[in-house]
């Protein structure tokens, strides 16, 4: 079966960042390319949230072995 | 000092000696640790402040040879990118083609007069980096081009990746840009499953960091974008003395004071290879090509310059920890060994010390690589879950819940461990780590026999796939110490990657 996450993830960037679609996708304007960089640089913020989720997989290991190992 | 003193002396010498060997393992593994920790700071650590709308007229050259199965996809994905048409030249430098490449490339110039060129070297076969210097003598000829991207002939560009690199060039302070290459095969395997999961976090997770510390190890063979400016500073040509010719370009950018911006978002699938002994050769040349790079520049490492970052200590670490790695594993486990059959009570301090924070930074790596991209986590769960390796995983379970494997388990069967028993259990732990490359050198000897595509899958999901890695890794240094040749082998492609 075909794969079609990129096509969600690649077709779904046109759309996200105007509240209108895009006369012309090949060059959208520099509105259109200042938003999708302001929505890019937003979603960075989701990292520092993502490595606390990473720590709390390790604190979760960490927390068994005192618990019942020790 | 009396004669006793001097054996208390020299015994503690050399456990201290042997600790210290230990303590090697820990390198790679704090490395790999701190660079993960520098993730999230790309929250803040990052271009996009600098980045604007600019949509540069961009050249882009693909090295083909004997590409007939994939050139006409790609220079079709290439034509339906988000970016203005007037702005894209394809060159297709043909290598000296054998099979339809020629014509498949013509046809589609047919099609699209004004933006794909066919140009034929008619010696080919000296290596890539010789048949892109082809294509960028023809286009540094005019100053039409103001950004050259380099790719290869198999990969897929998604239809907004090109307009996400040019925005980082307009920061004159940028030299170049590069993508995140996706495995992207449609049939995936086991193999490139794991080499999937490897590009998640080697890429969106580790050049992420690298943003944040300032320096880039290698653009993407497969997707580099430079500036106009950049490509002249760094000679107009790329590197044919070696067979690292994307890492001297990356290092020669930032020589030259010119950022390197990894972007995350901007993706490119790519085909990768479906055998062991594929990807062997093709990691040999890439560990080889570091090799050459690392003498090339002994002068720059652990230097710092006001220049670039190339020479900090933290890019000192990380280059040298992947570099080192098998080194590292084999003196850790030497270690270990020697303070077990001094039958010192350190040898088991030691190993739990080490084990228990190679499966904590093992477990945050994997998490938060995970997260980074995780439709592909997901879809390579299996793979996520294997990836230090079975064997290593009961190991990592072992330092950190010692009772399951010594105690719960022979329980479980009304046994219980004698000395002689826990003696041996505890040496084949300890030599685990350097013997694993040896199961995974087995399975690519297997992989060509009649059993081999059961027996080698199985061999590398004990082993670990990074045990893979640091197998051919050890290869590369026998191949430099006997001064093999080095030659340029091109990774088979058969058109297997899809949107």
């Amino acid at each position: 079966m075909k794969d079609r996450t990129m096509d969600r993830l690649a077709d779904s960037a046109p759309s996200r960042h105007s509240g209108e679609p895009v006369a012309d996708i090949r060059n959208p304007g520099d509105a259109f390319i200042q938003a999708e960089i302001d929505s890019n640089r937003r979603f960075e913020w989701l990292l520092p949230l993502k490595g606390f989720a990473a720590l709390g997989v390790v604190l979760v290991l960490v927390v068994i072995r005192k618990l019942f190992f020790e | 000092m009396t004669g006793s003193d001097w054996g208390e002396f020299f015994g503690a010498a050399i456990e201290w000696t042997l600790l210290a060997l230990v303590a090697t393992g820990a390198i790679p593994v704090l490395s790999a640790s701190l660079a993960f920790i520098a993730i999230p700071f790309h929250a803040v650590i990052n271009h996009y402040g600098k980045a604007k709308p600019y949509l540069p007229r961009v050249a882009i050259i693909i090295p083909a040879w004997n590409e007939g199965l994939v050139i006409g996809q790609s220079i079709e994905r290439l034509m339906a990118l988000e970016y203005p048409r007037e702005s894209l030249h394809i060159y297709v430098v043909d290598d000296a083609s054998t099979d339809d490449t020629p014509d498949v490339i013509l046809a589609k110039a047919a099609i699209y007069p004004d933006n794909v060129f066919h140009l034929r070297r008619e010696q080919g076969g000296q290596g890539k980096a010789h048949t892109l210097n082809h294509g960028i003598d023809v286009v540094l000829k005019d100053d039409w081009m103001e950004a050259l991207l380099i790719m290869d002939a198999d990969v897929i560009y998604m239809p907004n990746s090109l307009r996400r690199m040019t925005r980082h060039l307009a920061d004159p302070k940028v030299g170049a840009v590069s993508a995140y290459i996706r495995e992207g095969s449609r049939d995936r395997n086991y193999l490139t499953r794991f080499i999937g999961l490897e590009y998640i976090l080697s890429q969106p997770a580790a050049r992420r960091a690298q943003n944040v510390l300032g320096a880039q190890a290698c653009l993407a063979g497969g997707a580099q974008l430079h500036t106009r400016e950049n490509l002249l500073a760094i000679g107009g040509r790329i590197d044919t003395a070696t067979l690292a010719e994307d890492t001297i370009t990356t290092f020669e950018t930032q020589l030259q004071g010119r950022m390197v911006v990894f972007e995350p978002l901007a993706v490119v699938l790519a085909e990768e290879p479906r055998t062991i002994d594929a990807l062997w050769k093709q990691r040999l040349r890439w560990a080889r090509g570091n090799v050459s790079v690392t003498s090339k520049y002994k002068k720059i490492w652990f230097r710092p310059s006001r220049k670039h970052n190339l020479g900090s200590v933290s890019f000192g670490i990380v280059w040298f920890s992947i570099w080192l790695l098998p080194v590292a594993m084999i003196t850790s486990s030497i270690g270990l060994l020697g303070l077990l059959f001094l039958q010192s009570d350190l040898a088991l301090h030691a190993f739990r010390a080490l084990w228990i924070f190679a499966a904590c930074a093992f477990v945050f790596i994997l998490a938060l690589g995970a997260q980074v991209d995780s439709q592909l986590a997901l879809r390579n769960w299996r793979e996520l879950f294997t990836f230090p390796g079975v064997i290593s995983m009961v190991v990592m379970l072992t330092a950190f819940f010692p009772q399951i494997l010594l105690t719960w388990i022979p329980g479980l069967f009304g046994l219980r461990l004698t000395e002689n028993g826990l003696f041996i259990l505890t040496v084949a732990i300890y030599v685990w780590i350097p013997f694993s490359m040896v199961v995974a050198w087995l399975a690519r000897k297997v992989e060509s026999t009649a059993v081999g595509p059961v027996v080698a899958p199985i061999l590398i999901y004990l082993a670990g796939y990074g045990s893979l890695l640091c197998a051919i890794t050890f290869d590369s240094y026998i191949k430099e110490a006997r001064h093999a040749e080095a030659v340029w082998q091109k990774t088979e492609k058969t058109g297997r990657v899809s949107r």
